[in-house]
């Protein structure tokens, strides 16, 4: 991976074909946990896509709507008033849906950054996938490139992918973050052996993190006035 | 508004200043003033609560910078006050950001 860097006013990184893959199926994932736990979400966001407004009723009942169960996805759409049950219900049945569908949103937009429309999102044991495509190596290295005002949104979902795999990892507390992330570099050098689900999973959420701090270091030179050329 | 409150009474009597006391706290309607809180989590760079504290609210570097400091080290801190609504929508942009936010009122943060 080569982190995001300024060039000719938008914020350009360069991963291989198994980078942008990892990511982009553990968005995919993402939105589906989104699409489970959130009731009728898949309806809406169909109907968003085909009027571009979501449903004028939304919330307007008193229907309580739950909070989703798989922990990761709390994590997502958390307790905004976790010491007043009438609030934190009322901004769950107000707002949950429209924040699952921004997520869903951005995480879809991520996915498409990643892999291009002419390489489906194949197995990662697949070498024939990006046959003849414009990759200009064997391992499928390819620019991800974004317009700054688009940055925000990829940073969010980076986000929400880390947080997710962050739950499925048991990472709890800042040591718990840190010690992954040794285990994962010193297995990426070859000197530790982890279970490979583990690899897979805390190297995507390693690479998540990689990415998305060099383009806040670009989004926050930009915030500041600072960035030449941007 | 201010007329929606019940009027301050003045009294030399002493058994009267509790009484009074509440009266003039009524001025600040502490029940009417939320907290939005942003707490800490393993998860969110320090340069991404940076930047969300900076974007969002606009706060300048250096307090944006201050508060995402005390969110990691002390575990949580206030990021805004105001009325219900509004810090429901500043909540809703916290969680719309990833980062971990709740609200409460004021006197019980």
């Amino acid at each position: 991976m080569r982190p995001f860097e300024a060039v000719d006013g938008r914020f350009v990184a360069r991963l291989t074909r198994d980078e942008r893959f990892a990511i982009a199926q553990v968005a995919e994932q993402v939105v589906e946990l989104l699409e489970q736990e959130v009731d009728g979400l898949e309806e809406i966001a169909a109907a968003v896509a085909d009027d571009g407004l979501p449903p004028a009723l939304l919330g307007l009942d008193d229907t309580v709507v739950e909070a989703p169960t798989d922990p990761a996805v709390r994590r997502l759409l958390p307790n905004a008033a976790p010491t007043d049950q009438v609030v934190g219900e009322e901004f769950r049945r107000l707002t949950q849906t429209d924040l699952a569908l921004s997520k869903v949103g951005r995480l879809t937009a991520l996915c498409a950054a990643l892999v291009g429309d002419d390489e489906p999102l194949l197995d990662l044991e697949d070498d024939g996938a990006t046959d003849g495509v414009d990759a200009d190596d064997e391992l499928g290295s390819r620019d991800v490139a974004l317009e700054p005002a688009d940055a925000q949104s990829f940073a969010g979902a980076l986000t929400d992918v880390r947080l997710v795999l962050a739950e499925r990892l048991g990472i709890v507390t800042d040591d718990d973050s840190d010690r992954l992330s040794s285990a994962i570099e010193q297995a990426w050098q070859g000197r530790a052996d982890l279970d490979p689900r583990i690899e897979l999973l805390g190297s995507v959420f390693l690479l998540a993190g990689y990415l998305q701090e060099s383009l806040l270091d670009l989004m926050l030179a930009r915030l500041r006035g600072g960035a030449p050329g941007v | 508004m201010i007329l929606d409150l019940p009027p301050v009474r003045v009294s030399t009597d002493p058994g009267a200043e509790a009484e009074g006391a509440g009266a003039t706290d009524l001025l600040a309607r502490p029940d009417d003033v939320w907290v939005t809180l942003v707490w800490n989590d393993p998860v969110n760079l320090m340069t991404y609560v940076a930047y969300v504290f900076e974007s969002y609210f606009g706060y300048p570097r250096h307090k944006a910078e201050q508060l995402m400091l005390r969110v990691h080290h002390e575990g949580r801190t206030v990021v805004s006050t105001g009325g219900r609504e509004h810090m429901e929508r500043d909540v809703q942009a916290m969680h719309e950001f990833g980062l971990w936010a709740t609200m409460q009122k004021a006197g019980d943060a």
